[in-house]
């Protein structure tokens, strides 16, 4: 097992109409034995920075290391990692049991441990009925386990998982990440896994690294970076519904924010915070969960306005309020009776509240 | 209605000089009885081919030949495609290189061969003899005489193999290449179990379509030893030739053409049948 180390990489690529920055001046570190999940959206990088770990591109500047060795100029053979590729990657002319073969067959393993161990894995994945195919006569999903049993089957130093559950079904989805997650835990092996969606990453990470544009933006636990998100980007992409996100500006003279409609009123420490940083324009952050209703008229709310849609989820209700051009979402169990067109008053607890500011994405409060 | 002219067309071209020699190889005919009427024999000509042993001797070298200079140019042809396949400085120069004999005509290529094997003349035999203090005669005995020319037929045609599993090479998918590099194989693992089961196809293309041409050969024989020493380097196609327009035995210059004809259909259908139909299956 080993530690894996990102110091200020960088990759870019060079086409016929200019040059792409893939990754952009990344630095990480992957602990021995951690579950490290690389979140975020399509084309930030994701792909780029797990395919430099594996030694298939070259960073164009900055070290990787594996454990103690600086393996930037090392064949990827040599590396001892174990990939699941984004597009598979299957061989094409195997049958499905030797692909899960073949990295022990080319380190000599004996025969029965192979077939053992080709067993376990097809039976934890549940492709047993499919052995002896080959990869064409796959559907998307099956040859995806596939990929990932050719992965799980060796024991190397480091596991590079790119979107490996991606082509599953719902259900299988969630059967497969409680196994991988169980089957990591049990292995020790250090894993670095690509995903994009955020359940997923929040479920089974043990440390998540966000990412945006060719950038970390935040690494943390995902009970971190649910409760503190370090800006706009790591906010919206984490938790669901999504974070509201209202545009206000400070009002120093009455100590509040104005968000048009609604008005919130900052407590004194905050107000004073925000006027020495120079901050006038912010956005205001609080999620759907966090936001309390109430029929009547309260003391302490921010608005008092008609519902616009009501959408029942089952277990619980999302209730959305108009405010200008903005949506305001909250989520409120399934037994609280809401009719659209009734006026609410909407509550924000003040330790639920996020305050961004608007110019840099930056969390300020 | 407006097929009719063209397909009269195909038909005189294409089948009527098959014909042709179907119907002459039932016959008694030599070009210079050309006042005497066909007589016609049956199967006498076929009865005749058959019991002929040099007609036998003309089919095992036409087969040790085609086989001989087919594994070779496929052997120098897959090594330099295989070589020229990777990315270095000179690649592209290297490449044009390569393919120059391919641009020699057959004949010129038999005519130069001639004279740098020569015993006498030849660059060769000199520079061996000059290095190692032995005398090498390479048209002398009937193997060193094969031996030549499948080494002269395989010169001329390796560039042709080159290119067609260079092509094959380079249109190869890199997704399995880079699972396997993460998998741990190294590059003789790479070539057994990658490139070399992904490039099967294009392999049997290239070696049947180089057998079936060289079973074919005529040119070089004819250039670098006529046949000889003896009979010892007459193929099908050459010893047809000389039967037909040498000794003017035109009726069993036919029977022979025809039975030649099938064999090589035979030939081809078997390695369709095999090499392509497993080549695809994996
Ligand atoms: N070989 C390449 N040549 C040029 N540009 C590339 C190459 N590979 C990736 N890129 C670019 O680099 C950026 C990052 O690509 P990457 O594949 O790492 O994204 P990703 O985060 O894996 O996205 P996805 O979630 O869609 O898989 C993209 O803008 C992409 O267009
Ligand atoms: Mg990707």
């Amino acid at each position: 097992m080993a530690s894996v180390r990102l110091v200020r990489v960088r990759k870019v690529f060079h086409t016929p109409r200019g040059e792409v920055t893939a990754v952009d001046d990344v630095s990480l570190e992957v602990r021995d034995g951690e579950f490290l999940v690389l979140l975020g959206p399509s084309g930030c990088g994701k792909t780029t920075t797990l395919r430099m770990i594996a030694g298939l591109e070259t960073p164009t500047r900055g070290e990787i290391y594996i454990g103690d060795r600086l393996v930037n100029n090392l064949h990827p053979k040599d590396r001892d990692v174990a990939m699941v590729f984004q597009n598979y990657a299957l061989y094409p002319h195997m049958r499905v049991r030797d692909i899960i073969a073949f990295p022990l067959k080319i380190r000599k393993y004996p025969r029965e441990e192979i077939d053992r161990r080709v067993r376990e894995v097809a039976e934890l994945l549940k492709i047993e009925h499919l052995l002896d195919r080959r990869p064409r006569e796959l559907s998307g999903g099956e040859q995806q386990r596939v990929a990932l049993g050719r992965a799980i089957v060796r024991r190397p130093q480091v596991f590079l998982m790119d979107e490996p559950l991606s082509n599953l079904d719902a259900k299988l989805r969630v059967v497969m990440r409680a196994e991988l997650k169980r089957l990591q835990k049990s292995l020790g092996v250090t894993t670095i896994y690509v995903t994009h969606d955020q359940v997923e990453a929040m479920t089974m990470a043990d440390r998540i690294a966000v990412m945006n544009k060719g950038r970390v933006v935040q690494l943390g636990t995902p009970r971190e970076l649910f409760a503190r998100p370090a800006n706009t980007f790591v906010a919206g992409f984490i938790g669901s519904p999504p974070m509201n996100m209202i545009e206000c500006s400070l009002d120093p003279g009455r100590g509040l924010l104005d968000c048009g409609v609604l008005k919130y009123p900052l407590d004194p420490n905050t107000g004073s915070l925000l006027q020495s940083r120079g901050v006038i324009e912010v956005i205001l952050g609080i999620r759907p969960q966090h936001v309390r209703i109430q029929k009547g008229e309260v003391p302490d709310s921010v608005a008092r306005v008609p519902v616009y849609v009501v959408e029942p989820m089952g277990t619980e209700t999302i209730v959305n309020f108009k405010l200008g051009e903005t949506m305001l979402k909250a989520v409120v169990p399934a037994d609280v009776e809401v009719e659209a067109g009734e006026v609410w008053s909407i509550v924000f607890p003040r330790e639920r509240v996020y305050i961004f500011d608007k110019k840099s994405g930056e969390l300020v409060a | 209605m407006f097929l009719l002219p063209s397909l009269a067309l195909l038909v005189g071209i294409g089948l009527a000089p098959f014909f042709y020699v179907l119907i002459l190889s039932f016959h008694r005919y030599r070009l210079t009885w050309s006042d005497r009427p066909w007589e016609f024999v049956g199967l006498d000509n076929y009865r005749y081919v058959m019991n002929w042993e040099r007609f036998w001797d003309a089919a095992w070298n036409t087969i040790v030949f085609a086989v001989g200079t087919t594994l070779l140019s496929f052997a120098v042809g897959f090594a330099l495609a295989l070589f020229l396949s990777q990315r270095f400085r000179g690649r592209g120069i290297l490449r044009a290189l390569v393919i120059i004999p391919l641009l020699i005509p057959p004949v010129s290529v038999g005519l130069m061969w001639r004279f740098i094997l020569h015993p006498l003349l030849g660059l060769v035999p000199w520079i061996i003899k000059s290095v190692t203090g032995v005398t090498v005669s390479f048209f002398e005995t009937p193997a060193m005489a094969m031996f030549s020319l499948i080494l002269i037929d395989a010169w001329e045609w390796f560039p042709f193999m080159f290119l067609v599993l260079l092509a094959g090479l380079e249109s190869l998918p890199r997704e399995p290449y880079e699972a396997a590099y993460v998998d741990g194989a190294n590059r003789y693992q790479i070539f057994r179990h990658i490139t070399l089961p992904l490039m099967r196809p294009v392999i049997a293309v290239a070696v049947l379509l180089k057998f079936l041409i060289s079973l074919k050969v005529y040119d070089i024989i004819y250039t670098v030893t006529t046949g000889g020493p003896g009979t010892a380097t007459e193929t099908l196609s050459y010893l047809i030739y000389r039967q037909t327009f040498a000794y003017f035995w035109v009726d069993r210059g036919s029977a022979m053409a025809l039975v030649y004809e099938y064999l090589i259909i035979l030939f081809a259908v078997l390695f369709v049948k095999y090499a392509l139909v497993k080549a695809r299956a994996g």
